[in-house]
């Protein structure tokens, strides 16, 4: 078997994390219908309650951006350079995800962002590993 | 803490990891005057040297039978097992313990926790410069934080740690080789980030009515002690939450204390640990370096021995070795880095996974 012969496939970095809706993509969360909270990623258990009362949710497309970094020193797997940001959705959920272009220009905190999905690396057998992203929400659509 | 003793930090691949834990348990027997056989129980810290490492330690110290325990708290280890060992002795379950801290660490970039399979490892995001940069931007945007500020930490910590024998690395750099070095996730370049480096730090724990049996040397005390981990909800960051446990069980506060272990792995963390530490209001860390009030010669000498940056940062030792530090301090042994006078001495490490300890020391 030759491996160039493999047709290359496109994968998820984890199932269930995100879902397409209405032609959109989303980040799925999770609900507490006890306290109400939402939370990311998913969980069984509410940790802010206790409770195993919760729901799956879909998050914001758009949050705000509250720091961000480049790594220049990747972990093994992953090819440096990449941006990584904290965004904070209206549901109060900060979610740690890539940026979609880390030599975007003109990122300021508070900024509104919009989640992407996209490639987050190449994984052995070279499939295309995609997950969240987030980028600036484009000047006037 | 009746003995402090350690293996100087550095890069030994011909030696295994029990080697550089024996050398500095010996360290501290000796210092303590207390024979290996009156120990009644020993704690090992280490984070990823494999399997029963304490075992391997004791193997080679003599085999009494003895207790031993085997702890791991990411970069917390070393003062969790400090903990753990105070309480027991506390307690009169033993009344004299040896606590060893040891790591040989691999090259490369320090991951964060992530369990294997988890999102943030998936993802690529465990990656512990990655996230003091976050801290350290969002810090220079909330307070004018600046590069050069956390670059002075790296400077002290470097010009401190030529005047630490135990330290990995005795060379001191400037402001702009620290800022000029290799960037490795922005702000934080090379020179702001702690070394892999291999290394051990022992201290022998006994009850205080056994301790003159041994030596009289100056008594240094275990005053506070507290563990904390993340809290959902918490209004309060982590550092600042354990600091108040420990200053409460000591009845002291922040004006107390004489001198600081803070953990520094990244420089930006020495600045934000000043400010959870208490040592000056939340925004004014930057302006404490500035002002010079953390070096030796200051009113509130932090990390003395050269911190994480410049010892190295062997995670399970890392603990145990702010314990040496400040009870060389305290009694006045640390020489070229004396620190004047001191009576209170602060330790603090921070893990991966979201755990904090703030140890309180008293002569």
């Amino acid at each position: 078997m030759d491996d160039t012969s493999k047709p290359h496939k496109t994968l998820p970095i984890k199932e269930g994390i995100f879902k397409i809706k209405d032609g959109q993509y989303f980040l799925v969360g999770t609900r507490c219908k006890s306290c109400r909270r939402h939370l990311y990623p998913p969980v069984e258990i509410c940790p802010f309650c206790f409770v195993r009362d919760v729901e799956e949710a879909y998050l914001s497309r758009r949050g705000k951006l509250q720091a961000w970094t480049v790594v220049w020193v990747p972990p093994a797997g992953f090819e440096a350079p990449y941006g990584v940001a904290y965004v904070d959705l209206p549901e109060k959920v900060r979610v740690f995800a890539h940026l979609a272009d880390y030599k975007a220009d003109g990122l300021k905190p508070g900024m509104e962002m919009e989640l992407v999905i996209g490639k987050i690396k190449v994984d052995r057998e070279g499939n295309e590993i995609i997950g969240p992203k987030f980028r600036p929400v484009a000047n006037g659509g | 803490m009746a003995g402090v003793g350690m293996h100087k930090c550095g890069r030994y691949p011909e030696k295994t990891c029990s080697e550089l834990a024996v050398v500095a348990a010996v360290n501290a027997l000796d210092d303590a005057n207390v024979p290996w056989g009156d120990v009644q129980a020993a704690y090992a810290s280490h984070v990823a040297q494999g399997v029963s490492v304490g075992e391997a330690i004791c193997e080679k110290l003599g085999l009494t039978g003895i207790p031993i325990l085997n702890v791991e708290n990411a970069c917390a280890s070393g003062s969790t097992a400090v903990r753990e060992a105070f309480y027991a002795v506390g307690h009169g379950v033993y009344d004299v313990v040896l606590v060893i801290g040891v790591e040989k660490m691999g090259r490369g970039v320090l991951g964060g926790a992530g369990e294997e399979g988890g999102l943030e490892r998936l993802l690529g995001l465990n990656v512990m410069p990655a996230l003091y940069a976050l801290k350290a931007n969002e810090h220079m945007h909330k307070y004018g934080t600046t590069k050069e500020q956390m670059a002075k930490v790296s400077v002290k910590n470097h010009k401190n740690g030529c005047l630490n024998p135990y330290s990995h690395f005795q060379k001191e750099f400037t402001v702009e080789e620290v800022l000029a070095s290799r960037m490795i996730c922005d702000p934080i370049t090379l020179l702001q980030c702690c070394p892999t480096s291999d290394g051990a730090a022992a201290a022998v724990i006994c009850a205080e009515d056994v301790v003159r049996k041994y030596n009289y040397k100056t008594k240094v005390f275990i005053a506070g002690t507290a563990l904390q981990t993340e809290k959902y909800g918490s209004e309060q960051d982590l550092t600042s939450r354990t600091a108040q446990v420990a200053y409460e069980m000591a009845g002291l506060g922040p004006k107390d204390i004489s001198l600081a272990e803070v953990h520094d792995a990244f420089t930006i963390g020495e600045i934000l640990h000043y400010e959870s530490l208490g040592f000056c209001p939340r925004g004014e860390g930057g302006r404490l370096i500035d002002e010079g009030r953390t070096e030796i010669s200051g009113d509130i000498p932090v990390n003395p021995s050269g911190g994480l940056q410049s010892r190295g940062h062997p995670l399970g030792m890392t603990g145990v070795a702010q314990v040496c530090e400040v009870v060389w301090q305290l009694r006045g042994e640390a020489q070229g880095r004396q620190v004047k006078d001191p009576r209170v001495g602060l330790t603090h490490t921070q893990g991966a996974g979201g755990v904090c300890s703030v140890n309180i020391f008293v002569r």
